[in-house]
C-alpha cells in the first residue's frame, strides 16, 4: 500500500503533505504536552516496532503472505496522535533508506497510513469496544474490526488517490501523465485483495497481537487508551 | 599490557553481508528473514559507501538535499522519454564517481522500479485502460461472451499506454535513483542534520535519529527469534497457529520496545537531555555546491522547460 513514486502528480503529493502538515503539529503538540524528554525515546520505539510490524510477512489464505501495515495496533496500544508520528517515521525511514514508497508520495502514504488508518481504526475499536474490561472477547474483536476498518479506509484513500489522476491529468492526445487507471480500475484493484484477504489477516493479527499485549503488558494500553 | 583477544587482533575480515536471493516461493519465516537480511546488507553498503572519498560525498549534506529535492520535483514534472532517458545516464555516471558501483546502482533504482512500479503499470498499456492509437493489435472483431460479461471487440497496445507506462517507469526508477544516491553518499546523522536544517522540526528529527539507532538492534533480536522459531519448528503449522505466533511476538516486541524507551529516557536524562533537540551547526557551502546549483538548475530546465517553452511556442 506504499505508494512509489512517479504514480500521483507533484500537486497531489503537495496537496496531501499539506494536509498532514496540521495532522503533525497537532500530533507534535500532544506528544510536547507529555512527558517531554521520556517522550522522545517512548516514539522512536514506537517508530521501530511500527517498523518491525510492516516487517513481518503475514500468511494469508491464499498460501502467500502480504506485509502487516499496524497502524491500528499502534492507534490503540500508544494512542492515535503518538501513532501518527511513530508511523510517520517508520515511513519516512522505508522510503528514503530501502525505497519502499516514494519521497515525493511520502505526505500521501502518511495520510493513508499514519492518518486515516489510525484514525479509523482507533475510533472504531473505541465505539465498538465500549466500557467493556480489557482483556474481554468483545475488545478483542472491536480490535480486529477497527483493524480492518482502518486498513480499507487506508485502501480507498490510495485507490482515489490513483483514480483521480487520469481525470486530472492528461496530456492532449489522452496519454495520462501519472497513475494510468481510472477510478473504475484503482478502487476494486486496491479495495477487493485488501477486504478479502490483508484486511482479514490485519484484524487476526491485531486482535491475537492485542490480546498478548493486555496478557503480558496491561499497564502499556492503559497508558496509551484515550490519548 | 594485556594482549588484545585474537577476534579484535585480526586484521581480516570477512565478505560484506548480502542479501540472499530465491525465486521459490518461501514461508513467512524465512521471507522475513530474507527481508532484515536485506537491509542489513543495505545499511552496511550505504555505510561504506558514505564513508569513501567521492564526487557526491564530498558536497555539502544541505546543498545536496535541496539538490535531490529539486530533482525530485524536476522529474515529477517532466513529460518528455529523451529527456528522463539523458537524466537516467547522468544519475548513472554520479554513481559510478561517487563509488556506488554499476550492480548496486541498478538493483537499487531499476529493480524496484520494474517490481512496484513496472508490474503494476502494465496492464496500462492495452486499449482497455488506455484507448488511443494501435500499434499492435492482439485481436479484433472478437465475440466472446461470459454469462453476462462481453470482452471488447478489440485489444490493442497503444501508443498512449506505451508512453504512460514508460513515463510512470522512468519517474520511478529516476526518483529511486537521485534518493539512493543521496542516501548512500550522505552519513545519516549528517543527513538528519541537514532535515532539520531545513525546517523538519527538531522533535521528529531526534525520534528519527533514535528509531534508526535502535532499528537494527531490533532487526538483529528479531531475526535470532525467528531463526529460533524457524529451527524448531518440524511439519505443517496451522494458519492460526501462525497468527497466534506472530501475535505473541508483537506482543513480545512491544514489552522490550516499551522497557528500551524508558532506559533510554533516563540515561539521556542522566546526560543532560531536557526534552530539546539542539540545532543543527551550519556548514559553509563552497565552489563545488555552487557547481551543483548550477547544474540542477540546467537539469531542471531540461527536464521541465521544454513541457512550458512548447505550450508557449504554440500560443
Amino acid at each position: 500500500m506504499h505508494i512509489p513514486e512517479g504514480y500521483l502528480s507533484p500537486s497531489t503529493c503537495l496537496t496531501l503533505g499539506a494536509a498532514m502538515l496540521p495532522v503533525w503539529y497537532r500530533a507534535t503538540a500532544a506528544v510536547k504536552t507529555g512527558l517531554e524528554a521520556a517522550r522522545a525515546p517512548f516514539l522512536a520505539m514506537g517508530a521501530v516496532f511500527s517498523f518491525l510490524i510492516m516487517m513481518f510477512n503475514i500468511p494469508i489464505p491464499d498460501g502467500t503472505t502480504a506485509h502487516a501495515a499496524g497502524g491500528v495496533l499502534l492507534a490503540i496500544v500508544l494512542g492515535p496522535w503518538p501513532a501518527v508520528i511513530a508511523v510517520s517515521v517508520a515511513l519516512l525511514i522505508q522510503a528514503l533508506f530501502f525505497g519502499d514508497g516514494g519521497v515525493l508520495a511520502f505526505g500521501a502514504n502518511a495520510f493513508n497510513l499514519a492518518f486515516i488508518m489510525p484514525f479509523a481504526g482507533y475510533h472504531t475499536y473505541r465505539l465498538l469496544a465500549g466500557g467493556s474490561p480489557p482483556a474481554s472477547r468483545r475488545r478483542l474483536i472491536a480490535a480486529g474490526l477497527g483493524a480492518y476498518v482502518g486498513l480499507n479506509l487506508g485502501a480507498l484513500a490510495a485507490a482515489i488517490e490513483f483514480g483521480l489522476q487520469p481525470l486530472l491529468f492528461t496530456a492532449a492526445d489522452g496519454t495520462p501523465l501519472y497513475c494510468p487507471y481510472g477510478l473504475e480500475v484503482a478502487i476494486p484493484a486496491m479495495l477487493i485483495p485488501h477486504l478479502t484477504l490483508a484486511g482479514v489477516a490485519e484484524a487476526t493479527v491485531t486482535a491475537l497481537a492485542l490480546k498478548y499485549i493486555l496478557k503480558t503488558s496491561p499497564d502499556i494500553v492503559a497508558a496509551g487508551d484515550g490519548r | 599490557m594485556t594482549p588484545l583477544p585474537t577476534w579484535l587482533a585480526t586484521g581480516e575480515t570477512g565478505p560484506l553481508l548480502t542479501a540472499e536471493r530465491r525465486w521459490r516461493r518461501a514461508d513467512y519465516l524465512t521471507k522475513t528473514l530474507a527481508d532484515i537480511q536485506k537491509i542489513m546488507a543495505e545499511d552496511i553498503l550505504q555505510t561504506g559507501v558514505a564513508a569513501r572519498p567521492g564526487f557526491l560525498q564530498a558536497l555539502e549534506p544541505r546543498v545536496k538535499t535541496v539538490a535531490a529535492a529539486t530533482l525530485l520535483i524536476a522529474v515529477a514534472l517532466a513529460a518528455g522519454i529523451p529527456a528522463l532517458a539523458a537524466f537516467h545516464c547522468l544519475l548513472f555516471l554520479a554513481a559510478l564517481a561517487s563509488g556506488l558501483g554499476p550492480k548496486p546502482y541498478l538493483i537499487r533504482t531499476w529493480l524496484p522500479a520494474l517490481v512496484f512500479a513496472g508490474f503494476a503499470v502494465l496492464p496500462a498499456i492495452f486499449s482497455w485502460v488506455t484507448p488511443g492509437h494501435p500499434v499492435l493489435v492482439v485481436y479484433d472483431g472478437a465475440d466472446w461472451h461470459i454469462g453476462p460479461f462481453a470482452l471488447p471487440a478489440q485489444l490493442a497496445v497503444t501508443r498512449q499506454g506505451l508512453t504512460a507506462a514508460a513515463m510512470v517507469l522512468l519517474r520511478a526508477a529516476a526518483s529511486l535513483g537521485i534518493v539512493a544516491l543521496l542516501v548512500k553518499t550522505t552519513r545519516w546523522p549528517a543527513l538528519t542534520k541537514a532535515l532539520q536544517a531545513l525546517g523538519m522540526p527538531a522533535v521528529f528529527v531526534l525520534v528519527l535519529e533514535l528509531a534508526y539507532r535502535y532499528l537494527f538492534l531490533f532487526l538483529l533480536l528479531l531475526a535470532d527469534y525467528l531463526l529460533g522459531r524457524r529451527s524448531r519448528l518440524v511439519g505443517a503449522e496451522p494458519a492460526l497457529a501462525k497468527l497466534e505466533w506472530v501475535g505473541g511476538t508483537l506482543a513480545g516486541f512491544l514489552r522490550l520496545a516499551g522497557e528500551y524507551s524508558k532506559e533510554i529516557a533516563a540515561a539521556m536524562q542522566a546526560r543532560g537531555f531536557g526534552g530539546e533537540a539542539r540545532p543543527a551547526p551550519a556548514g559553509r557551502p563552497g565552489v563545488r555546491e555552487a557547481c551543483l546549483a548550477v547544474a540542477v538548475a540546467l537539469i531542471f530546465v531540461s527536464l521541465v522547460g521544454g513541457k512550458y517553452l512548447g505550450q508557449i511556442g504554440g500560443l
